[in-house]
């Protein structure tokens, strides 16, 4: 029979722990699987090539390229020109994160197919310039040329400094540069990509013949950038704002060892979202100094409807920041996000290769596994107190007729040379051939783990994680 | 799912950071891509001629007859700034009085120029049609109205770009009195001929 004092003091301990008290965890709703197959893809992409080709052609593109020097390199040019914008528009659409590519592709092969899309993009513009250039020479002389594409022409002047910024956005982006610039540097100076498209929108209609002359290829144009525009309202900034008005809060931030927190949000802005175990969510916490930058944790706990949980390690940058925030904070939280859930695993017994940190998604992975999937988790961390969660990820193994193998130290003071060759593993994992892998951790130990799974008879197709894109 | 490692990878974003310094680059950007437009925007041809060429006289009382007063050697430019501003429909100051802009633009002794009449130029052929011009210059070669008489008609994309560029190309002959204007974008090859056969039309007039 339940007393006052009972309630009483369960009341005083939810304060004295966390400021907010967790809601009963029901668990959040999975995301639903992408309906999208590769056929509904390739027609898209190959309708998208016809009409663009098919506009060009159809007003003698194709003709004029056999027709001379000067109508070639005009047809050249309104060629790069389409499809420069059509390349855009598709990297445009993967920034969209739709929910049904996102499902099916995950985000670290959307942004890297987003990367490639911009370099095209790069060097399709730097064709376009080119070739606008000779035509315009052939008609009418070098001088009058450059001055009639700089700006002697309407909507000129817009499109060079378009050109201008989706080069220096293109040139930022190369590998090499980009890393030598901060993350945020980097990103606010890509959004100016935003603004060249824009202003490169008018010579296109004005001057792209193909589309000036056109009533329906125009509109389809316009369609086109129109749909990307209210995909990208709809589906990145809608998310933003939603994740802005309403906010999830700190609920409780917890040391788990010397440099790494455990920190759960809650709100009720969670009801709606769906999301699994294993995914990670972009965390923008709305505190001073923390506000314009958004970095991706992975979650640590299966979601609930009422809490998500993070664990972070301080690295000594922001996410030491991030590892003070006091219990109240208001926290932006966009996602969950990733591909990587215990949905991969198929039913087979699972491995999890863990390094550091990478933990996170492992500990919430575990919460939704059977014992048909007898889990091992292969532990990875540089010394003793790197270990997190030690005794919950062994009691969640062995719960499930799995166990725990931990291997610390420094790569140099191991028993063994190469800790992931396929012996070592074989040894360690007898049945590790006809186990699902998930590895979780920094890009070195996914690769050297691989090259070792591969050797020991896994197949890659049952071999799973998600890569640094950036 | 290494998301914090990702993290990682993302630059080093110390915590001495500040918004202000991040977004620096990308401001200086903006604003070093408003003054280049702002230097290089001068279209000199296409938006106001596709709107109301600098041809035609003004509208309601502001009537005045700019572009035949022009003579060679004044500033097409500068007239045809000041007259694109007065004439334009859109601007919604009213003018009651007689635009007195005009005539500071034009030189106060325009030199008497006399022109003959219509001479038929060559027929031209693009790969649309055939172009022809007729045109009245002066024994210097100084154009005082040009006149497109037959231009590509075989389809009705042919009818109706032409139907716009020709009118169009007659004005800017007119206004810029020889044959080197722009040519109407979306309307090359009509504009790349009708220039040829207005040029040999001045240079027989030359000769």
């Amino acid at each position: 029979m339940l007393t006052m004092d009972d309630i009483t003091l369960d009341d005083d301990v939810v304060s004295s722990d966390r400021t907010i008290p967790a809601p009963p965890a029901s668990p959040m709703r999975r995301p639903r699987p992408s309906r999208l197959t590769d056929n509904d893809i390739a027609a898209a992409l190959a309708a998208y090539v016809l009409v663009i080709t098919g506009i060009w052609s159809v007003h003698g593109g194709l003709a004029d390229l056999g027709a001379g020097w000067a109508s070639a390199w005009t047809s050249i040019t309104a060629l790069s020109g389409l499809y420069t914008s059509a390349v855009a528009l598709m990297a445009l659409v993967l920034v969209a994160r739709p929910k049904s590519l996102e499902r099916r592709f995950g985000l670290d092969r959307m942004f890297v197919w987003h990367r490639v899309l911009g370099d095209s993009m790069g060097l399709l513009l730097g064709l376009h310039v080119f070739a606008a250039v000779v035509a315009w020479t052939a008609d009418s002389g070098v001088k009058n040329a450059l001055i009639d594409l700089t700006g002697g022409t309407p909507y000129m002047a817009l499109a060079t400094v378009g050109a201008a910024l989706i080069g220096v956005v293109t040139i930022t982006s190369l590998k090499s540069i980009r890393q030598k610039l901060a993350y945020e540097t980097w990103y606010f100076v890509h959004m100016l990509a935003y603004a060249g498209m824009a202003i490169s929108f008018g010579h296109e209609i004005y001057l792209g013949s193909d589309l000036a002359n056109d009533t329906v290829a125009r509109w389809f144009w316009v369609g086109a950038h129109a749909m990307v525009v209210a995909l990208l309202i709809v589906s990145r900034w809608g998310r933003t704002a939603v994740a802005f008005v309403r906010p999830l809060r700190v609920s409780s931030i917890r040391h788990v060892n010397h440099d790494t927190v455990d920190i759960v949000v809650t709100g009720r802005g969670l009801r709606a979202r769906e999301g699994d175990a294993g995914q990670f969510c972009f965390v923008r916490p709305l505190a001073s100094g923390l506000w314009w930058q958004s970095h991706p944790f992975s979650m640590s706990a299966a979601p609930t409807v009422g809490r998500i949980r993070f664990t972070i390690k301080d690295r000594g940058d922001a996410t030491r920041s991030i590892t003070a925030l006091k219990p109240g904070t208001r926290v932006m939280v966009e996602g969950p996000f990733g591909v990587v859930t215990p949905d991969v695993l198929d039913g087979a017994k699972a491995l999890f290769v863990v390094g550091g940190v990478g933990v996170a998604p492992v500990l919430a992975m575990l919460e939704r596994l059977g014992p048909d999937h007898e889990p091992v988790v292969l532990y990875r961390a540089h010394s003793e107190k790197d270990l997190v969660h030690l005794d919950d990820l062994r009691a969640a193994a062995e719960r499930l007729g799995g166990r725990l193998l931990t291997l610390v130290g420094p790569t140099a003071k191991l028993a063994v040379s190469d800790p992931f060759s396929a012996r070592v593993l074989s040894a360690a994992i007898p049945d590790v051939a006809d186990r699902a892998v998930v590895m979780c951790g920094p890009d070195r130990l996914l690769h050297a783990a691989r090259a070792g799974l591969r050797a020991a008879g896994v197949p890659k197709s049952r071999i799973h994680s998600e890569h640094s894109w950036w | 799912m290494n998301a914090t490692d990702r993290h990682q990878k993302r630059g080093s974003v110390k915590r001495n950071d500040t918004f202000a310094r991040r977004v620096v680059p990308a401001l200086t950007l903006i604003g070093v891509s408003g003054g280049l437009l702002a230097a290089l925007d001068r279209p000199s041809d296409g938006l106001e001629t596709a709107v109301g060429p600098p041809l035609t006289t003004g509208t309601g009382a502001t009537t005045v007859t700019v572009l035949p007063t022009t003579v060679p050697g004044s500033d097409p430019a500068t007239t045809a700034t000041t007259v694109a501003g007065t004439q334009n429909p859109a601007t919604p100051t009213p003018a009651p009085t007689v635009a007195p802009v005009v005539e500071t633009t034009v030189p106060p002794a325009p030199t008497p120029v006399s022109c003959g009449g219509m001479i038929p130029g060559p027929t031209i052929d693009t790969k649309y049609g055939p172009v022809q011009v007729q045109a009245s210059v002066d024994g210097t070669g100084y154009v005082c109205s040009a006149q497109g008489v037959v231009w590509p008609t075989r389809d009705r994309e042919s009818v109706d770009i032409n139907n716009q560029a020709v009118p169009l190309l007659d004005q800017w002959a007119a206004y810029q009195h020889d044959a080197s204007f722009s040519s109407i974008s979306g309307a090359t090859y009509t504009s790349k001929a009708y220039k040829q056969s207005l040029q040999a039309i001045i240079d027989a007039a030359r000769a």
